[in-house]
């Protein structure tokens, strides 16, 4: 007995003291990797086949950089430690050809000044390509395209075989980690690099990624890059043979950057759903009730769009087709599988318009000389030119009424034609295209606050910020108009041609600023804000979340928390409206006394009966098999895949000098051999004794 | 514990080296190799069957050739087994991740 509690006893030591100089030894740091992903014939990101160690190297600025990478005299590898926007293909290059580069850390957001919102150089350059996904979008064929974003660097599409890491103050956990790398950069800058010992880190980035998405979904180290779009309509009757006109207002959910667990696209994405989400709180406000109206509306919110327009084509692509379901299951579908086939109401061939808001976060400066201040653009296809020119005069026009003096003062108009100085540049990337290369006759009209080139924060981890003025004006801007637009084409009429009741009741039509400035904050900086916990009752998680990504994630294997939040917002928006019987409530609050109808859902703790789908988004190009598993359908059609990680890790130790390790792997070694040639002359002796007895 | 190979008979060398020979063709290519090692320091007792020697040079031929087919296949697999796709994968037993 007591035998057996000694040795449990010093099993326990054991364990705690291994634990103990675990602890000692490293210090685990919270990371936000770059990752490996994969499309139709390679490899995009970040990977590193072996854990990956450096001596923490600290460089502020490009003379840094160059001056580290020429330096002699450094003997080890080495993690440089960078603001982000030093992270260029040519300065990876360079350091690569150093060899003496283990990993890179890039600094986006920190305590010290270098870092510091003020430091960011005034001209950003973009991640992303010069003409992003344009290779998925309405003129893949035209080789000479315009190209929306110029000055792009295509970053995210380079492959890198070391392994780098963010980090970013945006809360208390990495925060943490800034201050522990920090610090030891700031050690190891303080010894000159040479005083040793020195700290190191370690990197854990292995990722199972193999060769191409199809090589990987095969071998099941792949899942693909999506989630779910959101649909909505007031009209809860439609479908696919009313032959009523739709009109759709479509916007983007999700962005994409270097670092997921940062993507976040202000200006690239959220613009966009926040305008779609206020237009539609607006328009829930109209006066003449939208489901009596002669035209359908029609909400979509995509996602995954920021990956070859995943959401819109897998969308257009499903409602365009009759889908034959192998094995239903109620009114969903096992396989193929579909959550449910309200998709199917809605008929592409009765799409009469499209809006769609894009990048309309930052109106630009006013346009000197001209006399005209800041406007939004409209942007057309030119190949179908005719067919929108009239959805982009009345755009126009009613841009012209909106009048915003704060965004606008003294100005002309508030919106123009993207090609009101002659050039044909076409749509630029939006979910349109998806709509126009399957119904290439449809109105379409893209609102952006650029004319040629998008914003150089586009798909760029600093897309982190919003000015609660200027922000929240241009938001307001682009949506009071397509409201108002949308509301025109929903009851079929122009600004000349509307009754005087109808006058009275766009008029009623307003962009809540509060809404606006609300959502923003919810979506960017805090997810357990007042307005999300309406719905969601997020606070009640025993940690609420606060600064979510918003990058799409992958298919069913994540939560979506955006899509989620703009599910519950939409349903609320385009709930039916029953005058007659007071809504049931505390479906939420109390569940097992309060049950909602089989067609009803539970939105911020009231039985509604709404017509606000999920669908689900990811590469056309990829399908799922009956067991579940993914294969590669279509090649030439989106198939983004993310890899499957083993558990990513960093942590910081000491290293010793390369010398002073020399000399303890030759102390080992002797001791060793001590060791043995004292074990066998002792046999010896002991065998020579025992005889001699 | 086995007779040693000194010790044996003329005719129970050739038995064995026919059964070690005609065991290489039931994919056990090694026994051929086995075969010569075994036999190798009788190979020139005078009472020996020249059989013996014929299943010993056969023996050799064999496994020389297997071995050259081994390695050849070897070095294709291994250059060629991501490019053979979903066919590749099956022939291999442990697949390597990461690549």
């Amino acid at each position: 007995m007591l035998k057996r509690l000694a040795i449990g006893l010093a099993a326990a030591c054991a364990f705690v003291a291994a634990q103990d100089s675990y602890d000692t030894i490293y210090n685990d740091i919270g990371s936000l990797p770059c990752v490996r992903l994969l499309n139709a014939t390679g490899t995009i990101g970040c990977q590193s086949m072996d854990a990956a160690t450096g001596v923490l190297f600290r460089t502020d600025t490009q003379d840094d950089i160059q001056q580290f990478a020429s330096q002699g005299g450094l003997v080890s590898k080495y993690t440089v430690v960078m603001p982000y926007w030093l992270l260029t293909n040519a300065n990876v290059d360079l350091l690569k050809s150093s060899h003496k580069l283990a990993a890179i850390i890039a600094v986006v957001n920190g305590t010290d000044p270098v870092y510091s919102p003020s430091a960011r150089p005034t001209i950003n350059i973009s991640p992303d390509t010069t003409c992003p996904n344009c290779e998925f979008g309405l003129y893949s064929d035209n080789p000479n395209q315009y190209q929306w974003n110029p000055t792009g660097s295509g970053l995210l599409y380079s492959q890198f075989d070391f392994p780098i890491y963010a980090l970013n103050t945006m809360d208390v956990r990495n925060t943490m980690s800034y201050n522990a790398v920090m610090q030891a950069a700031n050690t190891n800058r303080f010894r000159g690099y040479n005083n040793f010992p020195l700290k190191a880190l370690q990197f854990h980035a292995f990722m199972w990624a193999a060769q191409d998405a199809g090589t990987c979904l095969r071998k099941g180290w792949c899942t693909p890059v999506g989630g779910a779009s959101v649909w909505a309509t007031p009209s809860i009757n439609i479908t696919s043979t009313d032959n009523k006109p739709i009109v759709v207002i479509s916007a983007a959910m999700d962005s994409r950057s270097l670092f997921h667990d940062l993507t976040m696209g202000v200006e690239s994405s959220i613009s966009s759903m926040v305008t779609l989400l206020a237009v539609a709180e607006a328009l829930s406000r109209s006066s003449i009730p939208l489901d009596t109206m002669p035209n359908h509306i029609l909400y979509t919110l995509f996602t995954a769009e920021a990956w070859g327009f995943s959401g819109s084509q897998r969308f257009v692509q499903d409602i365009s087709t009759t889908i034959d379901c192998l094995k239903p299951n109620g009114a969903s579908c096992t396989y193929p599988f579909y959550s449910d086939l309200d998709f199917e109401r809605i008929n592409p061939a009765n799409i009469h318009a499209i809006i769609e808001a894009g990048q309309v976060g930052s109106l630009g400066p006013a346009t000197p000389g001209t006399g005209s201040g800041p406007t939004l653009y409209a942007h057309i296809d030119n190949t179908q030119a005719a067919a929108s020119t009239a959805l982009l005069d009345q755009i126009v026009q009613v841009g012209s009424t909106v009048g915003n003096v704060t965004a606008a003062p003294n100005s002309t108009g508030t919106i123009q034609a993207a090609n009101s100085d002659g050039v044909q540049r076409g749509l630029p990337p939006s979910s349109s295209m998806s709509f126009l290369k399957a119904q290439p006759q449809i109105p379409t009209v893209v609102v952006t606050d650029y004319q040629k080139e998008m914003s150089l924060l586009t798909s760029s981890d600093l897309d982190d910020s919003w000015d609660p003025v200027k922000t929240v004006n241009s938001i307001q801007l682009a949506a009071s108009i397509i409201s108002k637009t949308a509301w025109l084409q929903a009851q079929g009429v122009n600004n000349a041609t509307m009754t005087p009741a109808q006058q009275q009741a766009i008029g009623s039509i307003q962009i809540n600023g509060q809404l606006v400035s609300d959502l923003l904050y919810c979506l960017t900086q805090n997810y357990s804000c007042p307005l999300v916990n309406s719905y969601l009752n997020v606070t009640a998680s025993p940690n609420p979340p606060t600064r979510l990504p918003h990058y799409t994630g992958t298919l069913y294997s994540q939560s979506q928390p955006f899509p989620i939040f703009a599910w519950s917002f939409l349903a609320n928006m385009t709930r039916v409206q029953n005058a007659t019987s007071p809504p049931v409530t505390g479906c939420s609050s109390n569940p097992l006394v309060v049950q909602c109808a089989s067609d009803q859902y539970c939105v911020g703790d009231q039985c509604i009966l709404t017509m606000t789908r999920y669908h689900d988004a990811f590469g056309v190009g990829i399908a799922m098999a009956e067991d579940n598993s993914y294969y590669i359908k279509d090649a030439s059609k989106p198939v983004w895949v993310e890899a499957t990680w083993d558990p990513i890790g960093l942590r910081l130790f000491d290293v010793t000098s390369p010398r002073s390790q020399k000399v303890e792997l030759v102390v080992g070694v002797l001791l060793t051999a001590l060791t043995i040639g004292l074990v066998v002359v002792s046999k010896r002796v002991i065998k020579k004794t025992l005889k001699t007895d | 514990m086995a007779k040693p190979i000194e010790r044996m008979g003329s005719h129970e060398i050739l038995v064995v080296s026919r059964k070690l020979f005609l065991g290489g063709f039931c994919l056990l290519p090694f026994l051929w190799v086995f075969n010569i090692l075994y036999i190798w320091p009788v190979r020139n007792r005078p009472d020996l069957s020249p059989q013996v020697r014929r299943y010993l040079i056969m023996s050799g031929v064999l496994s020389i050739a297997m071995f050259v087919i081994f390695a050849t296949w070897y070095g294709v697999f291994v250059d060629h087994r991501l490019n053979w796709g979903a066919r590749g994968d099956t022939l291999t037993v442990v697949l390597v991740k990461g690549v």
